[in-house]
């Protein structure tokens, strides 16, 4: 087991956050686990609300406190756990060994000062450059990211929103991580702007060798570019598994749902099944399954016990009740390809 | 034929303005601010009722000058023999009318001012009002009080209309951004799409939609009016007298800081308490206005 | 009673910026059957949404015409249009700041009655607010809620309501369920399109989602840099892409099935500047496949197949 040991770059183990607010308080992440080996990228599916962000904060330890209460948990980063370290030696880590890109690239860049003097300054904190080293490997980090490295000396409003989301990889990437979290780095650009970015992280990705983990509501996005999968629903990994184990034999209904819910190019006409309802209120939650009320397989025992993740062989897990009945099975049919 | 009860009043629920002070009454400062202005507006309404203008506000009684504190006086006497407590009852006549007309005059010009310039921003409109606005925000505040009241002589009246000009740019710009802001919506434009026409929208809810930051900022604006009134009276440019402003009292008891110091301890305090009260219930109404604060 | 209810003619819109003429619009031109729906497409700085409201006429088109039902609404005067409004409804994209914040959910939907004077008495007004939310899928105890108070989906719904509230001819959606999440987008889309078929609704749906378009679309128009590129019927468009701005838009969209390989057409650079635009097809500085005509002149839309209008020199050759 040694050797898998060392393999492994993330491992979350019950994780469990809530935002305490004046009158009630927000199950915002409930009993998270999973792993994540060196060199992988896992997706973390999900919709508005289900608490895609709070993990990803919770992993840099950066849930605002108060609110935020990580209730359980240990997040363990290259053998250490995250949530036992003190301020400085967390912002020693990020930047470093963890680095995040935020959804909007129009706020993330500080429009007062040059991308270049911005992706130097991610340099200066972690490496023992001075700043005429920092702000040359600054433009050099540019031109990994397809930016000539002349453009160094240019503040963000000079560039386009595929642009700006490059400089914030250059930042991101600038002292060579092991592990990036991206979240949703490209709901806010055009399609073929983000196709672009998404091919080259891809390419980065592979040229260093780093782990990321992609967040993002868009399932045709982790099918591009995801090893692993972790779909999310009111604050619980619902279903995880590799890529092929999920999207091939979807265990969860509320993954079906998802699945059921795309319009289909190959199937124009054919209506969308969409999931009824809305996602439960986040302060208060059931006992039981939260998909329950929107589930058409729900019974009984759904509303009233808590699924625990059970095993589909492999690395595929899946929170659901219903399988207590031998024989049950989606409606939607297993992919097998030929 | 029966009348059926509205549907829509089967589903009663708590309007926009029940909603703010629903959460305005949680907010315990606020509240206390509220309350402390309540009291003070009903004594400088029944002052007259209260104290004896003639005979304990301006009546000179020099045998009785400059005592401390007693059972008779509860607040002493000032150097001609005045009560202190009969004048600062008085007083709160003049700081709140002065703070409130004050107030409302920079408000009528302020808002239609900047209603105009957001409205019709990028056009000549807009360009002629925010450098005018401009011009009078460089002046600082008390230079432009004391010009307008050397020129125009010191009574109440000019007292406020010089407070008044010098806090219009404030609501010029206050007013203009909010313009700005909510005439980007797009509820702007789906009035339009239902064919509202532009008087209307402007009205019924361009308008609307710009109130609460221009409440705030009147409640908080209240309360440095007040100062700035109490700022000129010291000075001797406010109210004449023998009126018993509270500023010109602090004036009076300058004189005898050592050994009577009640004489400029209690209108300070006045001062001090009422403009806080005024900034409570401006935050308080801020924070409750915030849609943003609770989800 | 002819079966076009909309024919768009050449429609321009210019904007006058410090840099120059920004050609938002230009020349467009395409019709629409009754009871049918048009899809537009495209990327942000397209163009299409500056149709959509230059149909409307929320923003006045620099030049062109706009047949709506036999009446060229450039020629009516304010008042007219205002009258005229009733027919043609948008639904707007961002559910959060498409509703008046003070306004409930009943005066909301009944804005639109009162001012087109369609149904008169409070009693009558609220029973046809009801109705229409009925349709529209909120439930009757919402009626007095504040739109903050409800989710991006229900909001919606309001806007739609709002829209049918006067029984228009035409509605215009302007990326109705792109700030939606996927399982509401289901939801909204099955509505619009049951309603269509109730109520024998036409549609100009304007997005940048082409799953969605697909899904909806009879026809579907592409738009690059305030052109139109390419039309066609949506399987055909989807089945022979033609114009390479198209394929490369079709190729970009990352499908949710392993089983599709995708072969992707990258573009290079980024969209070029919509100001003072030279006489030259505007993608051809981003093309991957140019051919010797191209630099020349702008290439004007041609009929390459019954229904299928593509403007490229090179496709037209062969």
């Amino acid at each position: 087991m040694d050797k898998k040991e060392k393999d492994i770059i993330l491992k979350v183990d019950n994780l469990t956050v809530n935002y305490e607010l004046e009158d009630e308080t927000v199950q915002a992440v409930r009993d998270v686990s999973f792993t994540l080996n060196k060199g992988k990228t896992i997706g973390l599916v999900g919709e508005t609300g289900a608490g895609k962000t709070t993990t990803a904060l919770a992993i840099l330890n950066l849930i605002p406190d108060p609110p935020g209460v990580i209730k359980n948990g240990t997040i363990l980063l290259g053998g250490e756990n995250v949530l036992e370290k003190s301020m400085k030696e967390m912002s020693g880590i990020r930047g470093k060994e963890v680095s995040m890109i935020f959804q909007d690239p129009m706020t993330s860049l500080n429009p007062v000062f040059t991308v270049g003097d911005q992706i130097a300054e991610a340099i200066m904190i972690h490496e023992k450059l001075d700043k005429k080293a920092a702000f040359e490997k600054a433009q050099e980090m540019l031109r990994i990211v397809g930016i000539p490295g002349e453009r160094a000396h240019e503040y963000p409003h000079q560039f386009s929103g595929g642009m700006k989301q490059r400089v914030v990889i250059a930042i991101a990437l600038a002292c060579n991580p092991e592990l990036l979290i991206a979240d949703e780095p490209t709901t806010a650009l055009d399609v073929t702007i983000q196709a672009q970015v998404l091919d080259l992280m891809k390419e980065l990705k592979k040229k260093y060798g780093m782990a990321m983990i992609l967040i993002t509501h868009d399932l045709g996005i982790i099918a591009e570019t995801c090893d692993d999968v972790a779909v999310m629903y009111a604050g619980q990994i619902i279903e995880r598994g590799t890529l092929d184990e999920v999207f091939n034999t979807a265990r969860h209904p509320y993954t079906e749902g998802l699945f059921n819910s795309l319009p289909n190019i190959a199937e124009r006409k054919e209506r969308l099944k969409p999931i009824p309802g809305l996602m439960p209120d986040p302060t208060k939650l059931p006992k039981g399954c939260a998909f329950a009320p929107r589930c058409p397989y729900a019974s009984e025992t759904c509303i009233d016990v808590m699924p625990a993740e059970r095993h589909f062989g492999g690395t595929h897990y899946c929170r659901c009740n219903a399988y207590d009945n031998e024989g049950f099975h989606l409606e939607r049919e297993d992919i097998i390809y030929e | 034929m029966a009348k059926e009860k509205l549907v829509s009043q089967q589903y009663r629920k708590r309007s926009r303005a029940g909603e703010i002070w629903h959460r305005l009454k949680k907010n315990k400062g606020a509240m206390a601010g509220l309350a402390i202005i309540i009291i003070l507006a009903l004594v400088a309404i029944f002052a007259d009722v209260l104290v004896d203008y003639e005979k304990d506000v301006i009546g000179m009684t020099l045998r009785d000058r400059l005592q401390h504190p007693s059972k008779a006086h509860i607040m002493g006497t000032d150097d001609l023999g005045r009560d202190i407590f009969a004048r600062l009852i008085y007083g709160s006549r003049f700081s709140l009318s002065v703070g409130v007309v004050a107030v409302a005059i920079a408000v009528v010009a302020g808002v239609v001012l900047g209603a105009f310039a957001g409205y019709y921003s990028g056009g000549i409109v807009e360009d002629i009002i925010m450098r005018v606005t401009d011009i009078f925000a460089a002046v600082p505040n008390m230079l432009m009080a004391i010009v307008i009241v050397s020129a125009l002589g010191a009574n109440t009246m000019n007292l406020m209309i010089s407070v008044g000009v010098t806090s219009i740019p404030q609501f010029v710009r206050t007013t203009r951004a909010a313009v700005l802001t909510v005439t980007g919506q797009e509820y702007i434009e789906s009035a339009r799409a239902i064919g509202e026409s532009e008087t209307k929208i402007i009205f019924k809810h361009i308008l609307p939609n710009c109130l609460s930051p221009i409440i705030v900022r009147v409640t908080l604006r209240v309360s440095s009016a007040i100062i700035s009134a109490s700022s000129l009276s010291f000075l001797g440019l406010g109210v004449p007298a023998p009126n018993p402003e509270w500023g010109s009292m602090l004036s009076t008891g300058r004189a005898y800081l050592r050994g009577y110091s009640y004489m400029t301890l209690f209108p300070g305090l006045a001062i001090m308490i009422t403009v806080l009260a005024f900034n409570m219930v401006g935050d308080g109404l801020r924070d409750a206005m915030d849609p943003k604060l609770k989800k | 009673m002819s079966d076009i209810l909309l024919e768009v003619k050449n429609l321009r819109k210019y904007f006058k910026t410090a840099k120059g003429q920004l050609h938002a619009v230009d020349d467009v031109s395409f019709t629409i059957e009754r009871g049918k729906t048009l899809g537009i497409v495209g990327e942000s700085g397209c163009g299409k949404s500056t149709t959509g409201r230059c149909i409307m006429r929320l923003i006045e088109p620099t030049g062109g015409q706009v047949i709506f039902d036999g009446v060229d609404l450039a020629s009516l005067s304010g008042r007219q249009m205002r009258k005229a409004r009733k027919d043609i409804q948008i639904i707007f994209q961002d559910p959060f700041s498409s509703l008046d914040p003070r306004q409930t959910v009943l005066q909301a939907i009944a804005e639109p009655i009162i001012q087109n004077k369609l149904i008169n008495g409070t009693a009558a007004i609220e029973k046809r607010v009801l109705e229409l939310m009925e349709t529209v899928g909120l439930a009757e105890r919402l009626i007095n809620s504040y739109p903050h108070e409800l989710d991006g989906g229900r909001r919606q719904r309001i806007g739609i309501a709002r829209a049918l509230s006067v029984e228009p001819k035409l509605i215009i959606c302007d990326e109705p369920v792109s700030a939606l999440d996927v399982s509401i987008q289901a939801q909204i889309l099955n509505l619009l399109e049951d309603l269509q078929d109730k109520l024998g609704l036409t549609y100009i749906f304007i997005t940048h989602d082409l799953s969605v378009v697909n899904h909806f679309s009879d026809d579907i128009a592409v738009m690059y840099l305030g052109k139109m590129v390419e039309k066609a019927p949506a399987e055909e468009l989807f089945a022979n892409p033609t114009h390479p701005y198209t394929k490369a838009l079709l190729s970009a969209i990352p499908v949710p099935d392993l089983r599709f390989k995708q072969e992707r057409i990258l573009l290079k650079g980024e969209i070029t500047s919509p100001v003072n635009l030279p006489d030259q097809c505007r993608f051809f500085k981003r093309c991957y496949m140019p051919c010797d005509k191209c630099s020349g002149k702008e290439p004007g839309l041609v009929e390459i197949k019954p229904g299928h209008f593509v403007a490229c020199h090179r496709c037209r050759i062969g």
